[in-house]
């Protein structure tokens, strides 16, 4: 049941995005996305990224420089359950991620007033978390790897 | 086996109800929207005390509290709440009437956690049900079906959402608006300085007034892109009528969609006015977006687009649902949070002078223009706004219809279930907030500002869920990001040229309707920042 309804979330929320970015109509948002994946195969654009899960298993995947991290979750259908639920309009913390210190303190941009009013509802906050939404991806991340904090969630094993 | 028979008899009145209105509302179809996994059999779930055994009176007993004479008789909400918080403590169950679901009030800042933590990206909370009605069933022929973010639940409800997020809610976008709305505040300004007398400097017209048409003239550019002129001496025919309307649909709409009322089964008289004033904003709204869109179709070349074209260029019938939406959202409540915020300042004299040090910075020359750069480091403004709204946020709860079964304060409370979160009984408790009677702007900074004016993050809770004047999640109120806006703009203008002193002796009123609004005697005293010794 878990898993049909992550499968139809991540659909939907492919789909989501692909309005967001384009608002165009979906069939042509799809054409130019696989248009931009296309450009996106160009060696010199691609960042790899890896989402480390609570559980410790690692999902390794990629994105192209100016995605966002939550974009990168979209796009590649992720499996992180809940993940961007407001569509990175900075109203909710569950794209809520994890950087290794060193990494943090190399994100150019410093967090505004918006993301971290958003930083202090989300659960498992740490002094190097940021939003996913909020993180643009620059060619000197190739290599990236961020932790997901766990999600409470009152009914974990339903 | 009580949550059984509550919810066979709930669908008994489903059915009535979809025999009435054609099946519109959101009553029905939220039941499809509930998690579909089975009964929880976790442990958490089974040791936790089962619903029925929650505290709260039954349907006749809830009815008798109304009667003349009954212990609820007569009061508004906020006294209803308090009152029943103090018979049955900090969590209680509200039986639902008319086909309404149970609602759980919650005083408990963990439940409120849980519960938007559980709602997922489709999260359910019923608003006003006359919308929809209105939309869906009277008036097909110009909403095409759409009956807005207010009323819709689910696939419906995110269809919409998803459209308007990007135009609404990503922050830059909705910046872009600063220099008209910079415009509005300095013509508000205007205004005032020709209605304050200079010896006394007391205002020579009502301040609450004067604030929603501000409001007004805000959120009409926002939203229909049509300056309604009502802050200059010809103010558009049309536009004057449109406040009145909507000043009524405000009344109206407490009357048909928070207090009980039999219109889904009967439509009484009053009932039809409401709905002549439904129509009389749609044909006013309608027309000034056509002319909006002959305006656009002869200016074609600008390169960024406003809030109405944007909105335009995904779907004319969403367009036109939000312009209504933004009008009739964007006006009271504004304008109500706006006056709590001055209010406060206005009684906190050393914290005025403190933000007006900061806008002194953001503002050295007061006929200069607000920018993006300029107005990107405010911390101590946006601190006020909270502070003001942590004291009186002008919608005292938060509801949501759970989705999946939750433990709340120890009971099961099943999927479906109303849950009314009272985030402002707790954000005036001394329990989170130390001192909560008192505007400590100092709690909101995330960092010193200067020496003596240091941040005081120890002086809130740790569970930030207890202060959500906005709600969280994905059904955050759309308009926040305009409202915020706004708000800054005019506060910077108006404590920039005005030191601003509360006049009456008794504190700030409020009269409990859709939401918080102050009334009685709001008077308050202008006098010019320029030529007056600021005391540092």
């Amino acid at each position: 049941m878990l898993v049909i309804n992550t499968c139809r979330n991540t659909a939907r929320l492919a789909l989501r995005s692909a309005w967001l970015r384009n608002n165009v109509p979906i069939s042509s948002a799809i054409a130019s996305r696989t248009f931009s994946l296309g450009l996106a195969l160009k060696q010199q654009d691609v960042v790899n990224v890896t989402f480390v899960r609570a559980n410790g298993t690692k999902i390794k995947t990629s994105g192209k420089v100016g995605d966002s991290l939550l974009d990168v979750v979209v796009n590649n259908s992720v499996d992180l359950d809940g993940f961007g639920a407001c569509e990175g309009t900075l109203t909710c913390s569950t794209c809520h991620l994890i950087f290794k210190t060193n990494d943090f303190e190399k994100l150019p941009d410093k967090p505004g007033d918006e993301e971290l009013d958003m930083l202090d509802l989300a659960y498992e906050l740490t002094d190097t978390s940021r939003l996913g939404c909020q993180i643009t991806l620059s060619k000197d991340m190739d290599g990236l790897e961020v932790h997901v904090p766990s999600t409470i969630n009152d009914a974990r094993s339903a | 086996m009580k949550t059984v028979r509550r919810q066979s008899a709930a669908h008994q009145l489903f059915n009535a109800r979809d025999l009435s209105l054609g099946g519109t509302l959101g009553q029905q179809t939220h039941l499809e929207l509930l998690d579909k996994s089975p009964t929880r059999t976790d442990e958490r779930w089974q040791q936790a005390m089962s619903y029925g055994e929650l505290p709260g009176p039954n349907g006749w007993r809830m009815l008798s509290y109304f009667l003349p004479g009954g212990k609820l008789h007569n009061t508004n909400l906020i006294q209803m709440n308090r009152r029943l918080r103090e018979m049955y403590g900090d969590i209680y169950r509200l039986p639902g009437l008319m086909g309404k679901p149970d609602v759980v009030f919650t005083y408990n800042p963990e439940d409120f956690e849980l519960t938007y933590r559980n709602e997922g990206v489709w999260p359910i909370r019923i608003g006003l049900e006359s919308f929809s009605y209105y939309r869906k069933v009277k008036r097909p022929d110009v909403f095409g079906g759409i009956g807005g973010l207010v009323s819709e639940q689910g696939k419906d409800w995110a269809d919409i959402r998803n459209k308007v997020n990007p135009v609404l809610m990503k922050v830059q976008n909705v910046r872009q608006n600063l220099p008209q709305l910079d415009q509005i505040a300095k013509q508000f300004i205007d205004k005032l300085e020709s209605q304050r007398d200079p010896e006394t400097h007391l205002l020579q017209a009502d301040f609450h007034d004067q604030l929603k048409n501000w409001a007004f003239e805000s959120i009409s550019f926002v939203a229909l892109n049509t300056r309604m002129g009502l802050l200059s001496d010809q103010p558009d025919p049309n536009a004057a009528r449109l406040a009145k309307h909507m000043s009524d649909f405000f009344n109206y709409s407490f009357q048909y969609d928070v207090q009980p009322s039999i219109w889904p089964y009967y439509k009484t008289r009053g009932f039809n006015r409401f709905l002549k004033t439904y129509d009389d904003i749609t044909e006013i709204t309608t027309n000034y977006i056509e002319e909006a869109i002959q305006r656009f179709e002869i200016d074609d070349g600008r390169k960024n687009k406003c809030v109405l074209e944007q909105l335009l260029g995904l779907n004319k019938q969403v367009a036109v649902v939000m312009a209504m939406d933004m009008l009739m959202a964007g006006i009271d409540t504004t304008s109500s949070a706006f006056v709590t915020i001055l209010y406060h300042l206005a009684c906190n004299p050393s914290k005025q002078s403190q933000l007006r040090r900061e806008l002194l910075h953001i503002l050295p020359d007061s006929k200069g223009s607000l920018t993006d750069e300029s107005t990107k480091n405010m911390p101590y403004l946006r601190a006020c706004i909270k502070e003001g709204l942590r004291i009186t946020s002008i919608t005292p709860g938060n509801f949501r219809i759970t989705t999946k079964d939750l433990v709340l304060s120890g009971y099961q409370v099943p999927r479906g279930t109303g849950v009314l979160m009272g985030v402002m009984e707790l954000s005036n408790s001394d329990e989170y907030f130390a001192q909560s009677a008192d505007f400590i702007p100092e709690r909101w900074l995330k960092a010193d500002i200067a020496g003596d004016v240091l941040a005081c993050p120890e002086a809130r809770t740790r569970n930030p869920f207890v202060y959500l004047p906005f709600g969280f999640g994905p059904r955050t109120c759309i308009g926040k990001r305009i409202a915020e806006l706004e708000i800054e703009t005019l506060l910077v203008r108006l404590l920039r040229r005005y030191h601003v002193n509360w006049l009456p002796n008794a504190p700030l009123q409020y009269e409990s309707t859709i939401i918080l609004s102050p009334c009685g005697d709001i008077r308050f005293k202008f006098l010019p920042v320029e030529g007056v010794r600021e005391s540092l």
